[in-house]
């Protein structure tokens, strides 16, 4: 109870609070432009956290998470241009609300929706982190090496694209970030000669070119341009009480799929929206109206992805294992503010966990709020031209690419990297398995070759431990799947045309 | 994108497919220099050894990708749409100013260069309201460095021809 207050007590301060309005409205305005969601977002204000205390910083990144995944809802609803991809089940009954002038009310469904998901997260991060990381005080460098393979394959495997190119954009990233020292003994590798590349490819300059840039350059190609004219006004207005009855449980089973699905490496707030509205649809009272206009797809689409936000950081937190990029980019960024994730942070530091988790709750109220008060405002943003706005989120980005190190090479870094995220996203390659990689790498690495000293050199060992043999089962299961789905429809094709010829 | 305008003649998927191949068969050659064989202590298993794991998991990644992509080359249109020339021909002009932008800051200072970079690369994107784009420039570069060079007192690069920026 008394770190509990002391957590309370770092993050009432009116440094802290002002970065948690100010970072989740600029979040929402983020989710609100289509196309910028919330890494561009954090790796925006990255310079600007650098000169930050640990909390403000903190409150600024978890503020801009919560309102970026939120922000996408209103653009869904009044123009049916989802923001971010989180907000594209939305838009299926938001906007035919709002053509059928009750746009007002689906602004308030879909906020207050998100609000209870979001805190439902918290709940969900709080009781369910310091328990994984208490268990995972028996792990050793064995069981954290299957747990970085198996989150991993996880996010190659449901990444756009093929799994093949997934798993290939991990192993690349995965590669690159063994450039430089070699952790465990100290020599040189693939630096060629250069004491530039001797400090490594750092991971924010990267993830600001994979990102930032390489939207930049997606965006000439295709000539984007969402410029809208939202002409009618938009208010805001609570459902009534009356309204929730019998959306309850629907309410909740959509937090309880959000929060599952949000643990889980690669999947994210997308996917659980989109389940959650399949759940809906199927098992709603008024299942019939779904896709028409009906609160019930918002309610599910919009507490199933903000029920995301707290249980992503579950992994990460307890495990210092991030779930997507947008935790991995956050990971980077504790952890140049002096908070390394991981279970020695509950042990060590839980009065920071619990400031954590006090910070998510402070920024789902300041959505709350800033959603009620100023969607209208919001969707301004829309008018600001795209090559305007396109060339602030990029001189601001290589900002916060240099401003980490100093560096000239992370701007180099940021250059490349864009340019190679460019022809990735061209070329269907998904970008998110390479930055996890990234991150991962080290990682993993450190496990590999600590957990060989400990078994004397031996591979076999690594089987001899129930955790690691499980995660190793469901790693080979999710790996062999595809072929096997394969398999299955060659053998039914064969049936079918054996059958067609008797 | 301009459907009509004519795309470039290579397979996307398989060209990535072949550099990451090329490249992966250079770097796996490159851990077996003579350099990395320092480590006595590492018992086989020194700085070259997780990075070689990588390499082959690489290789053979490259080759499944490549070969996908030769035998089935029709991949869905949305992702991977082939790029038109005159889009390649955008991109490539903001890949210049970009690369112009971050050697510049180096030379003529970050205020002077963000000026210029954020004048040209709206005209890139294709937008032609001069007067904004200008004022845009020259608001937005200043702002960026006002916060970061005064106020939260982050050196950025200096030009060679005044003393604040």
């Amino acid at each position: 109870m008394d770190v509990a207050l002391l957590g309370l007590e770092q993050i009432l301060t009116w440094q802290t609070m002002l970065a948690v309005v100010l970072g989740t409205a600029l979040g929402v305005a983020v989710g609100v432009l289509p196309g910028l969601g919330s890494v561009v977002g954090i790796t925006m204000v990255l310079p600007f956290t650098l000169t930050m205390g640990q909390m403000p910083a903190v409150a600024v990144l978890l503020g801009i998470y919560c309102g970026s995944v939120y922000g996408g809802s209103i653009t869904a609803i009044i123009i049916n241009t989802p923001g971010t991809p989180q907000a594209a089940a939305t838009a299926l009954d938001g906007y035919p609300m709002a053509a059928r002038g009750e746009a007002d009310l689906a602004l308030g469904w879909a906020t207050t929706a998100s609000l209870i998901g979001g805190l439902f997260s918290v709940l969900v991060l709080m009781l369910a982190a310091p328990q994984l990381a208490a268990f995972s005080l028996n792990f050793t460098s064995v069981e954290y090496f299957a747990l970085g393979v198996f989150a991993l394959i996880c996010i190659a495997q449901v990444s756009q694209g093929s799994m093949l190119r997934g798993l290939l954009s991990g192993a690349m990233g995965m590669f690159v970030a063994t450039v430089g020292v070699d952790p465990v003994i100290g020599d040189m590798r693939f630096t060629f000669d250069s004491f530039a590349l001797s400090a490594g490819i750092s991971l924010i300059p990267a993830i600001v070119g994979l990102f930032a840039l390489s939207e930049m350059f997606v965006r000439i190609a295709e000539r984007y341009t969402p410029t809208v004219k939202v002409d009618f006004k938009v208010g805001f207005k609570m459902p009534p009480r009356s309204a929730w009855r019998g959306r309850l449980v629907l309410l909740l089973k959509s937090c309880l799929i959000g929060s599952f699905i949000g643990a889980l490496p690669g999947t994210g707030a997308a996917t659980s929206a989109f389940i959650s509205y399949s759940e809906a649809k199927r098992s709603s009272p008024n299942r019939a109206r779904i896709g028409k206009g009906e609160p019930d797809g918002i309610i599910a689409a919009e507490s199933a992805n903000n029920a995301v936000t707290g249980s992503a950081l579950v992994p990460t937190l307890a495990l210092g294992i991030p779930g997507d990029p947008v935790t991995a980019v956050m990971l980077g960024t504790l952890i140049v503010q002096g908070i390394t994730p991981g279970p020695r942070l509950f042990i060590e530091h839980l009065d920071v966990v619990y400031a954590i988790f006090f910070i998510l709750i402070a920024a789902n109220v300041a959505m709350f709020a800033i959603g009620a008060v100023g969607a209208q405002a919001f969707t301004r943003v829309l008018r600001v031209p795209e090559s305007l706005l396109m060339t602030a989120v990029v001189v601001i980005a290589l900002l916060g690419a240099y401003g980490v190190r100093g560096n000239s090479l992370d701007l180099v870094i940021a250059f490349a990297a864009g340019i190679v995220g460019f022809v990735m996203r061209r070329t269907g390659f998904p970008i998110a398995p390479m930055v996890i990689g990234m991150v991962l790498s080290p990682m993993i690495e450190n496990a590999l070759r600590q957990s060989l000293m400990l078994t004397r050199g031996s591979f076999w060992a690594f089987f001899e431990r129930p955790i690691t043999l499980a995660l190793f089962v469901v790693t080979a299961a999710i790996l062999l799947w595809p072929l096997v789905r394969w398999l299955l429809r060659a053998a039914k094709t064969h049936n079918d045309a054996q059958d067609r010829r008797t | 994108m301009a459907s009509k305008t004519p795309r470039l003649p290579v397979n996307g998927t398989s060209l990535v497919a072949c550099v990451t191949l090329a490249a992966s068969t250079f770097m796996l050659w490159h851990t077996f220099d003579p350099a990395y064989d320092t480590a006595f202590a590492s018992a086989g298993r020194g700085p070259v050894f997780f990075p070689r794991i990588l390499l082959v998991i690489m290789l053979m990644l490259s080759a499944a990708v490549l070969a996908q992509s030769v035998t089935r080359p029709r991949v869905p249109e949305t992702e991977t749409a082939a790029l038109a020339w005159r889009a390649l021909l955008s991109v490539l002009l903001a890949a210049v100013a970009t690369g112009l932008y971050l050697y510049l800051i180096y030379v003529i200072g970050y205020l002077l260069a963000s000026i210029a970079f954020s004048f040209v690369l709206p005209v890139v994107f294709g937008y032609r309201r001069w007067v904004v784009t200008a004022t845009f420039a020259a608001v937005y570069a200043t702002a960026t460095w006002y916060v970061f060079e005064m106020i939260f007192r982050i050196v950025l690069p200096k030009s060679p021809w005044f003393i604040y920026f």
